[in-house]
């Protein structure tokens, strides 16, 4: 998993390409309409594949409603990316002082770890040398 | 002649070959080059490892093949005829030729200065033809006027290296509005082109155009944002090792203060009796107080023979605690008893 600014690049990149499948299928599946009454629907030639490839009114309305509502999600996932990405209340001087302060704790913290570990070690010995004794008797 | 029959081989073999200087990796050449770098490594107080490269080699000496070259000087070089930058930065969006759409973010010192120009040379290109299939490799055209135009590496190294190098004390609370801003624009411009295209469809390049902007600039605000982002990465990262440090102190606390309760609580019980074990032997001589009864026609508080110390013992460790001393204590009284009531029949 990325970070949140990649995932957020990453949608963007796939609200495009949404896109341009959207327009393209708008462009490819709609009708063709008359200008006034006299025109004709010039017929599509047989050997040449149709410019248009109209789909009957209610399958290409219900094609634009999901298309649409795909996109809806996605920018809504955008926004909420948006939304979440990480530490837009602090500033670069914030970032650098609790950096800081976050080396010094860490540098105690692995002392007293070190500390515990060897007081642990210890006391295992100890605990070590007791069984054996008891084992032999 | 030797160099003629080289020029001659290079000619007609298939494959080049090895660069001329692979003459110069000798035995000795080696070994006088470590000496050199050992030498440089004493004299700058550094370990040999960290020498990538000893300056002032004699030019003349093969020594100079045998470290990698120096780093370009003026910081550019060329890479299958792209410009190269040693400094990696951020082009701002004007020297792309896109418009900025916003303010620019706290921290990158660019100007909007060429904005004017930037917007007339954007309007000059959208009067291209800009169909839907175009669309996508026209998104990033900003390698097209970096490669005709390199840059001085001082000019491009200010905006990047401003935002590292001056920490600044604004925040980024802007940001989510410019950005939450700039995706709905997206959404409404791409309904406008459609509804552009639908009537006129001559006129929608503009409506591309502007929806290329838009994207530009969002990903160019991202970008933007990345080394801020990586530092709240990296508090983060620090954070949860934090965390992960304490919780192990912890743990460990709690587990050798387990042990040493136990300690304590077998100590109280059973350290005499390892003493006095350790003292007698290994269960074998027969004069441990304790130990004493069985098959041995003896009372009880006489000592007895090893063979029944062994099994006294192997109870004793089975049995811990205060309950088993006082059940041992028991024990004794009713075997003495027994012994008692013999001894009585007996005499």
């Amino acid at each position: 998993m990325s970070d949140r600014l990649s995932q957020l690049q990453e949608a963007v990149d796939q609200l495009m390409e949404q896109f341009i499948a959207t327009y393209f299928y708008i462009d490819r599946h709609h009708d063709l309409k008359t200008f006034s009454p006299k025109d004709t629907i010039a017929p599509s030639k047989a050997d040449q594949p149709p410019e248009v490839d109209t789909l009957p009114p209610d399958v290409f309305q219900a094609g634009q409603l999901e298309l649409a509502r795909d996109l809806i999600t996605r920018e809504q996932q955008i926004e909420y990316l948006i939304s979440s990405l990480p530490g837009l209340d602090n500033s670069e001087q914030d970032q650098l002082q609790s950096i800081k302060e976050l080396e010094e704790e860490l540098n105690v913290a692995e002392k007293q770890r070190q500390e515990a570990v060897k007081e642990k070690d210890e006391v295992l010995v100890k605990l070590d040398q007791t069984l054996r004794s008891i084992r032999r008797y | 002649m030797a160099d003629t029959e080289d020029d001659n081989s290079a000619l007609a073999s298939f494959f080049p070959d090895p660069p001329l200087f692979w003459k110069a990796f000798t035995p000795s050449n080696l070994q006088a080059y470590a000496e050199i770098k050992q030498q440089y490594a004493s004299q700058h107080g550094i370990p040999v490892e960290d020498v990538v490269r000893v300056p002032d080699l004699p030019a003349d000496s093969d020594l100079i093949y045998l470290q990698p070259p120096a780093e370009p000087k003026d910081g550019t070089w060329r890479l299958y005829g792209e410009p190269q930058s040693l400094e990696e930065s951020l082009q701002p969006l004007e020297s792309a030729g896109i418009e900025r759409l916003g303010p620019p973010l706290p921290g990158s010192t660019t100007t909007s200065t060429s904005n004017t120009q930037t917007t007339t040379t954007d309007s000059q290109s959208t009067t291209q033809p800009t169909t839907d299939d175009t669309q996508p490799t026209s998104a990033f055209p900003s390698q097209q006027p970096t490669s005709q135009l390199p840059l001085p590496p001082s000019s491009t190294s200010a905006p990047g290296g401003a935002s590292s190098g001056a920490s600044s004390t604004q925040t980024h609370d802007t940001l989510h509005l410019h950005l939450k801003r700039l995706s709905k624009s997206l959404l409404l411009n791409f309904l406008e082109l459609l509804g552009i295209m639908s009537l006129d469809p001559a006129a929608g390049s503009q409506k591309a155009a502007d929806l290329r902007t838009l994207f530009l600039n969002f990903h160019h605000v991202l970008n933007e944002y990345r080394p801020h982002q990586a530092r709240e990465q990296l508090i983060q990262l620090m954070q949860e090792r934090l965390d992960q440090t304490r919780a192990e102190t912890a743990a460990n606390r709690a587990v050798a203060e387990k042990a040493r309760r136990v300690l304590e609580g077998l100590g109280s019980v059973e350290i005499p009796a390892v003493d006095d074990v350790n003292i007698a032997g290994t269960g074998t001589g027969g004069g441990d107080g304790e130990a004493g009864y069985g098959s041995a026609a003896v009372p009880v508080p006489v000592p007895v023979g090893a063979r029944t110390g062994t099994t006294v013992g192997d109870r004793r460790v089975g049995v811990d605690g205060e309950g088993a001393e006082e059940e041992e204590k028991m024990y004794w009284e009713r075997e003495g008893m027994g012994w008692g009531v013999l001894d009585a029949e007996f005499a």
